[in-house]
């Protein structure tokens, strides 16, 4: 057996939990299965067992695998755990299973009730469909909140933990976004997929079940890098790729696969190098590394050493680049009421969004180069405020509009003009972050 | 005696903290059955070379190998290998000490049928066979830091590595762990401890490491360069000879550590009745025999002449 299992195991089901929590979930079913005039008494329950297994398995289930390792750390047995023999898979595994067992425990006793009261209901309700995707969409967000935890141990604060445990929960987010815009698209009861018509619950049933296997590679990967497992920078980038594959299937058949995906690729790599920017520590140790191993020729290392971002970022470029070429036809696309602003941005100037995201990402780097970094992230987002924001408006306000423009020149209208200034920006940027990143950690003082 | 192959192997180890050099250039091996002192002041570095070591921090630079796997290439396999004690632990409160153990053995990969013994030896080793059902989070201090080496040993690493293991323990509990210690090493397991408390790691250290301003100052043996099979002896005369280091030389089975023309170090080759052969070759030689006796190389005096060059106490 895991012995991480097994410890929690040990842990979370003892016998009085084991009995008592069938026990308090039977009561409390029996209290709304007895009360009201509205259906059977197994259509009553059905509400209620949605509630909970929500309750129980996604927010307490998630809160624990969030927990697990950051306890770990907090009780000082973090080391203990990196010291063992086990391989990135069983740590995840063990973890992963273990942390919400219980979660898993009662939230099962009531996912079951669940489908037991759907099986009554006026309106059929595919259970299978709905199980698989509820035991998915668990297994997304603990590995999405494991992964989560593994990111912000070696963050300085507790402030910058929360914010990386947040940041990292987004995707949670997004898909709840996603899902009533899908259904605005007027495919309520079926969707187009690359011109294939599906159902909508089996699509989003196994769109989450993909969705939870990358959360759960993303946790081993995170583990790998914590237990000191080599590993090349593929993942993150093939991900955004995925995503922008799986994305560009929803496109209107009509656009042509390339073109689609194209403007996917773009957005799902930019998007994916701000959620790395915030999310995995960019430190100038980190620079560091990767300098002292490109410099004594160990270019394995170097790219083993790289932080997230810039290996969407490299993506993204190509994307940017090739991106002219096809966005014929997909405005109407990217014209959508809640994306108009990105669908803006992207069509009118697909290089100067990649070089925003890359001064973005030196502006980040130049404060972690800091002599003594504190709230790094917090800076970065202040600053990126007011670049992007605050002081193009306050500029366009007093009437210097063309000042504006050369703070976001997205404001020009000219993808070239953009381009050329966010270029501009992004080496001002580089060379700044560069400079600061050799004064303070360049050449080291001796212990 | 050819001195037991290296069970480690450090290369040119450089590691930094932000704007800190705290390992610069550090290379080394730990040779199977010493027991190594790490000595150094505070920022010296040492806690981060045994982290290195147990593969838990990476270096910028530099190659570590435990019995012949790479550290860095290869972690999860060197873990098997050692062992680690951090100077700030935990464990698991919640869990007895005989479920703490045993999950310490299943995580180093110990084979199912095996732990239930595993448990049990470790913990009669260490004096907890009475607290298995006791929850580690009820432990006193000296309790909990047993436990801990208990996790760091149970799997029967090959390379222990310390770090200020006896941290907050009274003088009985230390000097239970200094013979646990020796006997790990009589076992044939290898030890690198890290302490500031001296006197604590002469009781059972039979090499000492010092490191300072992230550096390998000095490797070597404390019996003070008495080899394998050799006896350390420190011989005073009643008059000074000014062929003092001469007559010893000359005799069978000797080595001149120093010599002045009153007082000498030597090496024997030999047990104590070679040790009473030559008190009797010596006072046959004419020598005015005052004080012979083996002498140990006290890890004090040895750390404040390496660190003070000039300083040491018989300096």
């Amino acid at each position: 057996m895991n012995p991480e299992l097994r410890r929690y195991a040990w842990l979370e089901m003892g016998t009085h939990r084991r009995v008592a929590a069938p026990a308090v979930l039977l009561l409390v079913f029996a209290l709304f299965a007895s009360g009201g005039d509205d259906g059977s008494w197994r259509e009553r329950l059905y509400g209620p067992a949605s509630v909970l297994t929500f309750v129980i398995l996604f927010l307490w289930g998630t809160h624990q695998a969030a927990e697990s390792v950051t306890e770990e750390v907090r009780e000082r047995t973090w080391d203990l755990q990196r010291l063992s023999a086990l391989g990135p898979w069983e740590m995840t595994l063990g973890k992963l299973l273990g942390a919400p067992m219980f979660a898993w425990y009662a939230g099962g006793l009531c996912l079951a009730t669940m489908a037991f009261a759907a099986t009554a209901l006026p309106a059929r309700v595919s259970v299978g469909w709905t199980v698989l995707a509820t035991v998915a969409g668990a297994v997304f967000v603990h590995a999405t909140a494991l992964a989560a935890s593994l990111q912000a141990v070696h963050r300085e604060s507790r402030a910058s933990r929360r914010l990386g445990v947040a940041l990292l929960l987004l995707p949670v987010l997004l898909l709840m976004w996603v899902g009533p815009f899908i259904d605005r698209g007027g495919m309520a009861k079926s969707l187009s997929w690359y011109g294939m018509r599906f159902e909508r619950l089996p699509f989003l049933a196994v769109s989450i079940v993909a969705f939870a296997a990358w959360a759960v590679f993303g946790a081993y990967r995170s583990f790998c890098r914590e237990l000191q497992v080599r590993t090349r920078p593929w993942a993150w980038p093939a991900f955004a790729l995925w995503l922008a594959a799986w994305s560009s299937g929803l496109a209107p058949p009509d656009i042509g696969f390339g073109r689609a995906f194209t403007v996917a690729g773009l957005l799902a790599c930019l998007g994916a190098t701000y959620v790395a920017l915030f999310t995995d520590p960019t430190t100038a140790m980190k620079v560091r590394r990767v300098v002292a191993a490109w410099s004594r020729g160990d270019r394995r290392r170097a790219l083993e050493e790289l932080p997230l971002w810039p290996t969407s970022l490299a993506p993204a470029f190509a994307f940017a680049l090739a991106a002219p070429a096809v966005f014929g036809g997909v405005q109407e696309w990217l014209d959508i009421p809640e994306w108009k602003a990105i669908g803006d941005f992207t069509a009118r100037a697909p290089l100067a969004l990649a070089f925003a995201a890359a001064r973005d990402g030196a502006i980040l780097v130049f404060f972690a180069s800091a002599a003594k970094p504190r709230r790094v992230e917090g800076a970065t987002i202040l600053y990126l405020a007011l670049l992007w924001w605050v002081i193009p408006g306050l500029l366009a306000v007093a009437g210097l509009a063309s000042v504006a423009q050369l703070v976001n020149p997205f404001l020009s209208g000219s993808g070239t003009t953009a381009a050329v200034v966010m270029g501009a920006q992004s080496i001002l940027a580089g060379g700044l972050a560069f400079s600061r990143w050799r004064r303070h950690y360049g050449v080291p003082a001796r212990g | 005696m050819v001195p037991s192959a290296p069970i480690a192997r450090v290369r040119g180890l450089g590691y930094e903290y932000p704007g800190v050099r705290a390992l610069s250039g550090v290379s080394f091996a730990l040779h199977r059955g010493t027991v190594t002192a790490l000595v150094g002041p505070n920022g010296a570095g040492k806690t981060t070379l045994l982290r290195c070591l147990a593969g838990l921090d990476a270096p910028l630079e530099g190659a570590v190998e435990v019995a012949g796997v790479d550290v860095l290439d290869r972690p999860r396999e060197a873990h098997r290998k050692l062992g680690y004690l951090s100077d700030f632990f935990g464990v698991y409160e919640a869990l007895t000490v005989a479920r703490c153990l045993a999950h310490a053995a299943a995580m180093q990969g110990g084979a199912e049928a095996e732990i239930g013994g595993a448990v049990r030896r470790t913990a009669l080793r260490l004096g907890l066979s009475d607290r298995l059902g006791q929850a580690a989070g009820t432990l006193s201090r000296g309790l909990r830091q047993r436990l801990a080496i208990g996790q760091a040993l149970i799997h029967g690493p090959e390379l222990l590595l310390l770090d200020e293991p006896a941290a907050g323990l009274d003088p009985e509990a230390r000097h239970a762990l200094a013979a646990l210690f020796r006997t790990l090493r009589e076992e044939g397991m290898t030890l690198m401890v890290s302490s500031h408390i001296l006197a604590e790691l002469d009781e059972y250290s039979t090499h000492m490491l010092v490191i300072r301003g992230g550096e390998v100052v000095e490797q070597r043996a404390l019996e003070g360069g008495a080899g394998p099979g050799e006896r350390r002896l420190r011989l005073r005369l009643a008059a000074p000879r000014a062929d003092l280091a001469a007559t010893l030389g000359a005799l069978t089975g000797v080595r001149v550590v120093e010599a002045g023309e009153r007082e000498a170090v030597i090496a024997l080759a030999g047990d104590e009745t070679a040790q009473a052969a030559l008190l009797a070759a010596l006072l046959g030689a004419g020598l005015a025999v005052a004080e012979f006796a083996a002498e140990r190389e006290n890890l004090h005096d040895s750390y404040l002449r390496t660190v003070r060059p000039g300083e040491g106490a018989r300096a």
